[in-house]
């Protein structure tokens, strides 16, 4: 690395360190969100509570400790109370055994959670069948196995979305802001009176930016598994690669934003518009898969959601390291084109 | 002499001005050039244009023997240069922004701290740029300009911002930098400044280069009258107008003010008469020479 070339590194790491608004946008909002999001959703568990009544064999078998991932169970003594708390919606259904026959209320209108809580007491009553009928070893069983982010907890679909969101947040923002000011003040026109490289220039920004990101990507992690429980699964070390790969993208988009907005207000506004949209869209805050098809469409342009989706395969799907190479290579491809752009519409002053 | 500088027939036309006109000036090394005129004659862009930072629309540069467009690291490294408007990397302080200019030109890291103290910010060494006042942040600008000792210095108006003693501080540290060889190209629109630091000035005027020359001899050959100015109560305006080579008396709230071609015959005659307390003689000045040359009052 050449003298000056550190010396705007290091400059590049000492202006972010005392800017108080880039510190907050790159690392506390995106974080921030993570713990409200997290919070929000931790509590609203996806097991149907339902009450059950009185004895009996089958009663037992769901009210006991197997079920408790299926199924948040809470007993009740007066069957018409319960069934007056099924109508109001407050659990999903009360289950009560008279003799061989066990007996589900449930509101017709709640049709995912009925589904949901009649498919498990079904399950409960084959087995029973089974038993009954001598049968230890079953004839056919199922393997059921699901295919889309719904089926993520919700940590492991906010911890790879908000990361990658933070990241072209700060990316953008940050890169945007800082050239806009340094031609208004002047600075890049006094920089050209340097004998500085214009190359060691940009390669200094790439260089505190892609740090910047590594250190969003450490505290994501971190926070992730030590107050969520986040589950890592597949080739999560993979992110990194990957995370480099987007922050070039974004920083190719900062350049572009940095190439058409005169003043900082519209580098802000610019980048502004182009981020929000992409966490929407690009499966930051929610999963794109249940999107009608113009938005997934959209969604298509949009780097973020290369990040997003490369994320989610290598860090919560399972997939192995290869996962990410697709994504890597779009995000390098957006870098190209979208830098290439820039580039002939950039002014020095 | 060797020419440091050599521009022929600079032209600029902006949206909607000519801001140069035809300049053609010659520099020569180890000499502090003066380019002196009004706001707007076009001062800045013909510095740019010679630096590297703009492209003339007509004519040609040479800087050191070599042309400043495209820019050149090596040639820029030979070079120092303060800007009309400071521009600094805001998030450092003065200490570390000079430091960086160190860096970039590759001057050892004493020279930092050295010319930080040189330029009398040593104490405002970690106070961030953004927060520094006017006349600290020019003498900053100046700083990061010579750090790496460059053989030539182009500064746009350095002291436009500074208080009396800090101006007189810059003159000293400018002689001293053309004392150790260099050569330094500096414009301003202070008549006074021109006459008490430049070998040479170029006087420029809407775009053009109207004279050039030491200023002592742009003066002289100006052949203006020098104004004599007798104390009130010494004698009468009629006694005055009848000296030897008085040209001119009038009135005045100092005095009475004589214009003579001949100055000495006037000074010999009070001379003889004992008159010579309290007279002041004034000659003629760069403000006059751009007043012969263009017809108007010199505003700066
Ligand atoms: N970037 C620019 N765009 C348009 N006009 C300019 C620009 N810079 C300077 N000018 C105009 O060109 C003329 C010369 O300006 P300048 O070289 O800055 O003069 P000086 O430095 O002597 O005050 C002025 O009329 C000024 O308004
Ligand atoms: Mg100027």
């Amino acid at each position: 690395m050449t003298r000056s070339l550190s010396a705007l590194v290091r400059e590049g790491f000492k202006a972010l360190l005392r800017d108080k608004m880039a510190l907050f946008f790159t690392f506390g909002l995106p974080l921030g969100f993570l713990i409200l999001f997290g919070l929000m959703f931790s509590n609203n568990s996806s097991t149907p509570k339902v009450l059950v009544v009185g004895q009996g064999s089958l009663v037992q078998v769901i009210d006991s400790p197997a079920m408790k991932d299926a199924l948040d169970v809470e007993r009740a003594t007066d069957l018409a109370k319960a069934r007056k708390r099924v109508e109001n919606a407050e659990v999903a259904a009360v289950i009560s055994q008279e003799g061989q026959t066990l007996r589900v209320d449930y509101a017709a209108s709640e049709t995912q959670t009925s589904g949901q809580v009649l498919g498990i007491i079904n399950g409960v009553v084959s087995q029973a069948n089974l038993k009954a009928a001598g049968v230890t070893t079953p004839a056919f069983r199922m393997d059921a196995k699901t295919v889309e982010d719904t089926s993520l907890g919700y940590i492991e679909f906010f911890v790879p979305g908000l990361l990658g969101y933070g990241i072209s947040v700060g990316a953008v923002f940050g890169l945007a802001i800082a050239l806009v000011q340094w031609r208004r003040s002047g600075l890049l026109r006094r920089l050209q009176l340097t004998p500085v490289a214009t190359r060691d220039i940009a390669v200094a920004r790439v260089i505190v930016h892609v740090a910047l990101a590594i250190a969003q990507t450490i505290a994501f992690f971190a926070l992730g598994k030590l107050a969520f429980d986040l589950k890592l699964s597949g080739a999560w070390w993979m992110a990194l690669p990957l995370v480099v790969c987007g922050t070039i993208a974004f920083l190719a988009i900062a350049f572009a934003v940095a190439s058409f907005a005169k003043t900082q207000e519209a580098a802000s506004g610019i980048a502004n518009a182009v981020t929000l949209p992409m966490g929407f869209l690009g499966g930051a805050f929610f999963p794109l898969d249940l999107a009608p098809g113009w938005m997934q469409g959209i969604s298509k342009v949009m780097p973020l959601t290369y990040l997003t989706d490369g994320l989610k395969d290598v860090m919560v799907r399972g997939q192995g390291p290869t996962a990410a190479l697709i994504p890597m290579a779009i995000l390098l491809g957006f870098a190209v084109v979208i830098g290439g752009v820039a580039v002939r519409f950039f002014r020095w002053e | 002499m060797s020419v440091a500088i050599r521009t022929t027939d600079l032209r600029k036309q902006y949206a909607h001005v000519l801001a140069l006109d035809g300049v053609d000036l010659e520099v020569e090394t180890g000499e502090i050039f003066g380019i002196l005129g009004p706001n707007g004659a076009g001062k800045t862009t013909a510095l740019e244009i010679i630096e590297g930072l703009r492209r003339p629309d007509g004519g040609e540069a040479e800087v050191l023997g070599q042309r400043p467009w495209p820019r050149d690291p090596a040639l820029l490294r030979r070079m120092g240069v303060q800007l009309q408007a400071s521009s600094f990397f805001e998030q450092l302080t003065a200490g570390e922004q000079i430091a960086m200019f160190a860096d970039l030109f590759d001057a050892p890291a004493e020279a930092a701290a050295d010319m930080l103290d040189r330029v009398g910010l040593a104490d405002a060494a970690d106070v961030r740029t953004k927060k520094l006042s006017g006349g600290q942040a020019q003498r900053l600008s100046i700083g990061c300009a010579l750090v790496h000792r460059p053989e030539l210095v182009f500064l746009d108006e350095p002291t436009s911002a500074l208080d009396p003693q800090a101006r007189r501080n810059l003159w000293d540290l400018m002689r001293e930098i053309r004392a150790a060889g260099s050569t330094i190209v500096l414009t301003t629109h202070s008549m006074e400044e021109a006459e008490a630091l430049c070998d040479r000035v170029a006087i420029m005027d809407a775009g053009r280069v109207i004279a050039v020359g030491t200023p002592l001899a742009l003066v002289r050959d100006l052949d203006a009258p020098v104004r004599i100015t007798i104390p009130p109560d010494t004698m009468t305006r009629e006694q005055a107008a009848a000296l030897p080579g008085v040209d001119e008396a009038e009135e005045t709230e100092s005095g009475i003010t004589l214009r003579s071609a001949d100055a000495a015959a006037v000074l010999g005659a009070l001379a003889r008469d004992g008159r010579l307390h309290g007279l002041q003689v004034r000659g003629a000045t760069l403000e006059d020479v751009f007043l012969n040359l263009t017809g108007r009052e010199y505003r700066a």
